[in-house]
């Protein structure tokens, strides 16, 4: 029988060892009676010839050799007694790991849904997504349609390329209009990612070409969130845009692109008017071939485009191609940063708990040397007895991790209810999966050994009974402490320090002056389909129409069209050249934001002008072309000059088309100071040179309406919404926001990681404090007797008061000094993610040390107060 | 007779004196303590405590096997019995023991020959 079957056949077992030994009792007894003894005289001899009957079981027990399995129980049990002997020893170790452990699964629950996890494709690292680098080394720009083409024809390494265009389409069908995000995709898109419909099917090949391309794949969300999860969808038309798409398809529930940015995947076809080569409005991804490496996609992408480069060098000379594995796309490296930080941020806060209960151990291990001493005595082994005090530890550590994963749970929940929907890559699934719980419980397991290994090692030393009863501390367990101790420090500063540079950096972050006046601005997009507006005059005339409609809204103070709000980026960039410098090649010239607004965009956000006029109502289609540029444009590229009455080139854009048309000159008539055109775009800290022009000169189907009002703008989003309703009923009003909630978005990254890795490195500073606390009480309660000699020798309670801080500041000075080369190599990580910020500012640093060296202090002195109360009298009485 | 009550078994002659008993046929434990009394003419008293922890270790080496029966008295009994393997082992402990007991024999009773 194996020992399994055994411990399983326990209960028969000892239902026989006890009927045997009965028997052998009653038959015992009933000898005696046959000699003549009375009865009740019998049971007493026998029962006195017996002896402990419990013991002898226990003897056969053991020769049974089951002994082991039964013991660990007999160890669990025995744990389970003794902690809750001290239920507040207990409730601090168990809410300690807890903390710590609950910190870890909430991190790593992240960690694991976008770093560890492969994306949710077959074959991920087959997905690859292509860009093209442009001359000025640029390597994920937009790619332009012919250029794409060319690709997809000339690769031989491709299983599929797809591109992917993201747009807007307003949808009528429901009385009110409503904008939709949707991805335009080629025929091929679901093919390399490998992913079908659940319902219905996705596009096949002949989907992609022009009048064959009203269909639509819906996510799941829309599709149970609109169209109320019904099974027959498959075939129903929908106007988008005033057209009309059947639905095809419906994706897969709870998978990514019911995270993802659009709701709608709508074929991508190229009528001829977008067929360029020179305006850049693509993104690609690509399946590799099987057996195909990146590196040999690499090459022949790049023969790919030189050879195109030579072909057309208008367009194309000195850009390439660059190919890199989807999952850099997805997850991007600030992104990866911030969670690897954030996961040794909270690693550091559970070995600072550990450190805590560790101490906490130790101190109850001296004060619990005479029960150890009584059980070697007895007999009890030095393993024996290690592995019950490690017993009591794991067992704290499961308790530990099982809170743990409640607390980390609640906090994951938290976390994503804070996260802002897109900061995140929509591939992960962020939850509480398997992975994670085996992780966190192995975590509890683990620092129960980590913490109980050292305490049960010194608390087991061989001690005779005469010495357990009035311990002078041993030199060990205090080494072990001062050890502790500076560790906890260390640590401590080294997340101080990374918190403190994040909040420096996130405070010059926040309050950057965005360039604008952010009071009282609503910001709203105005989706303007191609298909409603055939030429740019009856566009014009509309958003002209709609701005006083707008304006005459009561509480409007000022209201102007712009293609983008202020920090949210600008739609096209433009290559430029200013005229009368030397001669660059297209390719190579360099980029500026071109921004296209209102003539009253200027006063409704609030913009100053430096030089020159703003832009004006007469600045109209067939006037000379003008432009207004900012600071930034103005430094860099008129260095020394003044650019009022200079002229830059730059390509026209067609209204319609996908192209760039004839190079044309735009007066400088102003230079205007810098808004933050980036945040959530670019980093909002980024000064980008600019050029304004009016829509009036360039129109663009994408545009915004700002509205400057007097009072809470969000009062007034109904009125203003009215009056747009009351010149186009089918008008879609998305996104509508103030410009203070813009600006907070901006920031949100930052924002978050700062705020948690500052609750994190707070929750180790409140740890070491109590560390450091728990140590300084332990000593002085041990050194009552000798305070009380040096006092009777003449100290006075100053001087030891002087002595015990004096000698705990000394081991948090060493712990600081650690601490200080770790951050020194560690806060190098956080270079990326300070804005204006460097990771050894001397500011910074000193801030951290002095917080963490006075909290320290006060850790120091409150329980160091107690020496001051000594009595020689009363602590050397009884010596 | 209260000083042979003491007499101090050496260390593993019980596990041959159980095994000699049990090898005379199935028997329980009460049993093998009297059966042990009574040939060692009162001069062993095996204790409840050696005795069993004894009878289980040898179950467990399977040198004996177990099985429940009625016993003399009529009530269920656990009783023992010798395995092949405990045979085997009698045979080679009490050969062990013979060659012991010579041995020591020679050592307490000899004159010390040849030395002087």
């Amino acid at each position: 029988m194996s020992w399994l079957g055994r411990l399983l056949s326990r209960q028969r077992m000892e239902l026989d060892l006890d009927k045997e030994l009965r028997f052998h009792f009653e038959s015992q007894v009933a000898d005696k009676v046959r000699s003549g003894i009375p009865e009740l005289e019998a049971r007493r001899l026998t029962r006195l010839e017996f002896g402990g009957i419990e013991q002898i079981k226990e003897d056969c027990r053991q020769s049974r050799g089951t002994l082991w399995v039964e013991s660990i129980v007999g160890d669990v049990r025995f744990a389970f007694r003794t902690l809750g002997k001290s239920p507040s020893f207990t409730a601090v170790v168990v809410l300690t790991l807890a903390l710590g452990i609950g910190a870890n699964a909430a991190i790593f629950s992240f960690v694991n849904a976008v770093l560890l996890k492969p994306l949710p494709y077959p074959h991920p690292e087959r997905i690859v997504s292509v860009w093209e680098r442009n001359a000025l080394g640029f390597s994920s720009n937009l790619i332009s349609t012919l250029n794409f083409l060319d690709w997809q024809r000339q690769n031989r390494c491709f299983e599929f390329l797809s591109a992917v265009a993201l747009d807007t389409v307003t949808l009528t069908d429901s009385g009110r209009p409503e904008e939709l995000k949707v991805y335009r995709v080629s025929a091929s898109y679901f093919k390399v990612l490998g992913v079908g419909a659940t319902l219905g099917r996705t596009f096949v090949e002949s989907e992609g070409e022009v009048g064959n391309d009203r269909e639509a794949v819906l996510s799941n969300r829309i599709w149970r969130s609109r169209f109320g999860g019904d099974p027959n969808v498959i075939g129903r038309k929908i106007a988008l845009d005033r057209k009309d798409y059947r639905i095809i398809g419906v994706l897969p529930a709870n998978s990514e692109f019911d995270r993802s940015w659009g709701v709608m995947w709508l074929p991508l076809a190229f009528p001829p008017a977008v067929m360029t080569r020179n305006y850049h409005w693509l993104y690609a991804i690509a399946r590799l071939e099987p057996g195909v490496t990146l590196k040999q996609a690499r090459d022949q992408m790049d023969t790919i485009g030189t050879r195109i480069a030579a072909q057309y060098p208008d367009s194309n000379k000195g850009w390439g191609v660059t190919v890199d594995p989807f999952i850099d796309q997805v997850v991007q490296p600030d992104l990866r940063r911030s969670l690897w930080v954030l996961l040794a941020a909270v690693g550091a806060v559970l070995l600072i708990g550990c450190a805590n209960v560790a101490n906490l151990t130790l101190a109850r291990g001296t004060e619990r040397e005479h029960e150890m001493a009584i059980r070697s005595a007895l007999g009890a082994r030095r393993l024996r007895l290690i592995r019950q005090l490690l017993t009591e530890s794991i067992f704290l550590g499961i308790l530990g991790g099982v809170a743990g994963l409640a607390l980390g749970n609640a906090f994951m929940r938290g976390m994503k209810l804070l996260l802002p929907p897109d900061m995140l890559p929509p591939q992960a699934n962020v939850r509480m999966d398997y992975g994670v719980l085996v992780i966190t419980m192995a975590i509890g397991i683990l620092t129960g050994i980590l913490f109980g290994l050292a305490p049960a090692l010194t608390g087991t030393r061989a001690r005779s009974l005469k010495e357990s009863g009035r311990t002078t501390a041993g030199i060990t367990p205090n080494r072990m402490r001062t050890a502790l101790v500076i560790t906890e420090v260390a640590l401590s500063f080294v997340l101080l320090a990374g918190a403190s540079l994040l909040i420096r950096s996130f405070n010059r972050l926040a309050s950057l002056n965005p360039g604008v006046d952010t009071t009282n601005v609503l910001a709203m997009d105005l989706p303007t389909p191609l298909t409603e507006f055939t030429n740019s005059t009856t566009l014009t005339n509309y958003l002209k129409e709609l701005t006083e409609k707008v304006r005459s809204v009561p509480g409007v103070r000022d209201v102007a069209i712009t293609d983008k709000p202020p920090m949210e980026g600008y739609v096209n960039g433009a290559v430029f050249l200013i005229e009368g410098r030397a001669y660059l090649p297209y390719p190579q010239r360099p980029v500026c934001g071109f921004k296209v607004i209102g003539p009253s965009y200027f006063d409704t956000v609030g913009m100053r002008l430096s030089k020159g006029r703003g832009l004006e109502e007469n600045d109209v289609a067939g006037n000379v072309p003008v432009t207004v540029i900012n600071e930034t444009m103005a430094k860099t590229y008129f260095k020394g000059e003044d650019p009022i009455g200079k002229r830059i080139l730059i390509r026209q854009l067609v209204f319609g088309k996908a192209e760039r048309g004839p190079e044309i000159p735009w007066q400088v008539v102003g230079v205007v100071k810098d808004e933050k055109v980036g945040g959530k775009v670019f980093s909002l800290g980024e000064d980008i040179p600019v050029v304004y022009v009016t829509f009036y000169q360039s129109p663009g189907t994408r545009n915004s309406l700002v509205v400057r009002a007097a009072m809470s703008p969000l009062l007034l989003r109904g009125s203003i919404v009215q009056a747009i309703w009351k010149v186009n009923s089918n008008q879609a009003v998305a996104n509508i926001e103030t410009l203070e909630e813009i600006k907070s978005e901006s920031v949100t990254p930052a924002r978050l990681r700062t705020a948690l890795l500052a609750i994190f490195a707070g929750i180790a500073l409140l740890l070491a404090a109590v560390g450091i606390y728990g140590v300084v009480s332990y000593s002085v309660a041990q050194r009552v007797r000798e305070m009380a000699i040096r006092l009777a020798l003449g100290a006075s309670p100053g001087d030891l008061l002087k002595l015990v801080i004096g000698k705990m500041m000394l081991i948090v000075l060493v712990g600081l000094a650690l601490g200080g080369l770790g951050a020194l190599a560690l806060t190098r990580v956080l270079a990326s993610l300070l804005y204006d910020t460097s990771p050894t500012d001397r500011v910074t640093w000193v801030v951290a040390g002095a917080l963490l060296a006075a909290v320290a202090l006060l850790a120091c002195y409150f329980p160091a107060r107690r020496v001051m109360r000594v009595d020689p009298m009363v602590a050397l009485r009884y010596e | 007779m209260q000083t042979e009550d003491k007499f101090d078994l050496p260390q593993g002659t019980l596990d041959l004196l159980i095994i000699k008993i049990v090898a005379l046929g199935p028997i329980h434990g009460y049993a093998i303590a009297q059966r042990i009394q009574q040939m060692s003419r009162e001069a062993l008293e095996i204790q409840q405590g050696s005795l069993y922890p004894a009878l289980h270790r040898l179950e467990y080496k399977k040198l004996l096997s177990a099985k429940w029966q009625q016993s003399e008295t009529g009530r269920e009994a656990k009783f023992y019995e010798l395995t092949a393997q405990g045979r085997a082992q009698l045979k080679f402990e009490t050969e062990n023991w013979k060659r012991l007991t010579n041995v020591v024999d020679l050592i307490l009773k000899g004159t010390l020959e040849g030395v002087s």
